[in-house]
């Protein structure tokens, strides 16, 4: 039976169907690669971009380093939450799911993970790139950290939004006006954080302290929120 | 910087000051805060009247269409 | 609840509240202008304080409002949680921005410049962004069911934009300054003022922001009314229209 069968018949229970869901949009992306490559073709061009914005300087591009690579998931994210969740508007696939018995809140838990794996593989190509072109070290396990709670936020608001957007008439276009504001208080605070870790000296826990403790906060209500409110986005 | 010249400008300051220095900045501040306030409460007025001349026509039109129907 | 709100007569209470407005904005100028006392460092100035933070205390209110009728409408979809929720979030932004530019204008002669991107007022103006955005939100959808649903969604999720604001007011170390609580965390001279303990400031501010309570509360019966009469053109006009298909 493949997943969508698996999940129409009704018969999964609740981590079931958030496993089906994860699969299926993995198995998915294993054929046809749309979002990684969209993904991935927009922030390698971006970083090029950068480099060669700041040319004249080098020191002020490695300033901007952090600001850079967290511009670039912002706006390669929205291009990837657009295209994973409007392939369910496209194939109709959601439709079949929600024919079955399940918690919507289940499907909104299986995209934000499958979104989030897809993120943090596109920043998994980042980092090094980033690391190499702009001489920061990156690679730091804080910094790995902030990215993967900074992404754990933004996905959770973009799913919940995109899911939103996706059945307006101006979609793409409406998408980063709505999302951007609304993630820039994670997106920001993580870019803080990053921003004390890549530094020659790395900070004091007190000085990033509120910082970190406001990404966790802002992850726990979006997904919080998320899950209480995706019923009402998906159900007509 | 920025601290440097908040201190030294308590500094200078310590002990008289005039109050009515930054006057100008004072009628700037309420003025703005006003005129958005205004503005809010114009566009309100606005949308309203608008609307009861729309529903004063339409249930114009209602009537006459009544009146050429009974006739 | 909902039927209560919807049957109260609006054309009667408007215009108590309307001169209820008006009264208390004159009580407050007096009483900022002639009860509060000159604050010894910054001079008359410092009397914008007043209505910047009364006017960030209400927006936060309304948001609040606007995210309770964001819920009440999903549980049991009525057409005025909506309402309420529209009205909120446009009276919250208005509050909003008085707040920004007073703080700004407050600002040139307290820290010498208008504008910096501190914590504080990044975070504001973010706040700002997200509920003008709701009503790009609502103009991209047509289904009136699905505009208020959607819409209820988002001034939910949008309101963590006003807890982190609030948050950062209270918790960081910024330019702008700790009023109530613990002075000790901000005091950096001209960013703290003195007196704020003294007995007529906190009178001071609590008319203030009772005023601007007052005049929201004003701002949203009319706003209310205007729906309702904006609900009652659009009845008519499906009336004249069939009316007009019949012929």
């Amino acid at each position: 039976m493949t997943e969508e069968n698996k999940l129409a018949s009704g018969n999964l229970s609740y981590m079931a169907t958030v496993r089906a869901i994860v699969w299926k949009d993995l198995t998915m992306e294993w054929h046809t690669g749309q979002i990684l490559s969209v993904m991935l073709v927009f922030s390698l061009t971006a970083a090029i971009i950068y480099n060669f914005a700041l040319y004249g300087s080098l020191a002020a591009a490695r300033d901007a380093s952090t600001g850079f690579l967290w511009v670039t998931i912002l706006l390669a994210g929205t291009l990837g939450l657009n295209r994973s969740l409007m392939a369910e508007q496209e194939n109709r696939s959601l439709e079949a799911i929600l024919m079955a018995p399940i918690d919507r809140s289940a499907i909104y838990v299986g995209k934000v993970i499958s979104v989030i794996i897809f993120t943090l593989a596109m920043e998994a190509i980042l980092v090094p790139i980033f690391t190499a072109f702009f001489n920061k070290p990156f690679w730091r396990p804080q910094v790995l950290f902030i990215l993967i709670l900074g992404t754990i936020g933004y996905v959770a608001a973009g799913v919940l939004i995109t899911s939103m957007t996706v059945q307006t008439r101006t979609r793409e276009v409406l998408l980063p006006v709505l999302l951007l504001p609304l993630t820039l208080p994670v997106v920001l605070a993580a870019a803080q954080v990053t921003a004390a870790y890549v530094a020659a000296v790395p900070p004091e826990w007190s000085e990033v302290q509120f910082a970190v403790s406001l990404v966790v906060a802002y992850d726990i209500f979006m997904v919080t929120a998320g899950f209480l409110t995706y019923h009402y986005v998906v159900e007509e | 910087m920025m601290t440097a010249m908040i201190l030294l400008n308590v500094f200078a300051q310590s002990g008289v000051v005039d109050p009515n220095k930054n006057n100008g900045y004072l009628i700037l501040g309420y003025g703005v805060m006003w005129a958005i306030a205004l503005f809010y409460v114009l566009v309100l007025a606005n949308r309203q009247r608008n609307i009861r001349e729309e529903l004063h026509l339409l249930r114009q039109l209602l009537e006459e269409d009544e009146d050429s129907q009974n006739k | 609840m909902a039927e209560r709100i919807d049957r109260m007569n609006l054309n009667r209470i408007v215009p108590i509240l309307n001169w209820a407005a008006g009264i208390m904005i004159l009580i407050s100028l007096v009483v900022i202008f002639f009860y509060a006392p000159v604050e010894s460092t910054m001079g008359n100035v410092q009397r914008i304080f007043y209505f910047h933070v009364g006017g960030a205390w209400v927006a936060a209110v309304a948001f609040f409002v606007a995210l309770l009728s964001g819920v009440f409408y999903l549980r049991k979809p009525a057409k005025i949680w909506d309402t309420i929720a529209v009205g909120s979030v446009e009276i919250g932004l208005v509050f909003t921005s008085m707040t920004i530019v007073s703080g700004s204008v407050w600002g040139r002669p307290a820290w010498l410049t208008w504008w910096t991107w501190s914590p504080r007022l990044t975070s504001i103006t973010v706040m700002w962004l997200v509920y003008v955005a709701y009503f790009m939100l609502r103009g991209a959808i047509e289904d009136e069911d699905r505009r208020s649903r959607f819409a209820a969604v988002y001034v939910i999720a949008g309101f963590v934009t006003v807890i982190i604001t609030y948050l950062s007011i209270r918790l960081l170390r910024d330019i702008h300054p700790v009023i109530l609580g613990e002075a000790s965390e901000t005091a950096q001279g001209l960013q703290e003022f003195s007196g704020i303990d003294s007995g007529k400031m906190v009178i001071s501010l609590n008319v203030s922001v009772l005023t601007f309570t007052v005049l929201y509360l004003t701002w949203l019966a009319n706003r209310l009314r205007l729906q309702r009469l904006l609900d009652d053109a659009a009845e008519l006009k499906t009336r004249v229209m069939t009316r007009l298909q019949q012929q």
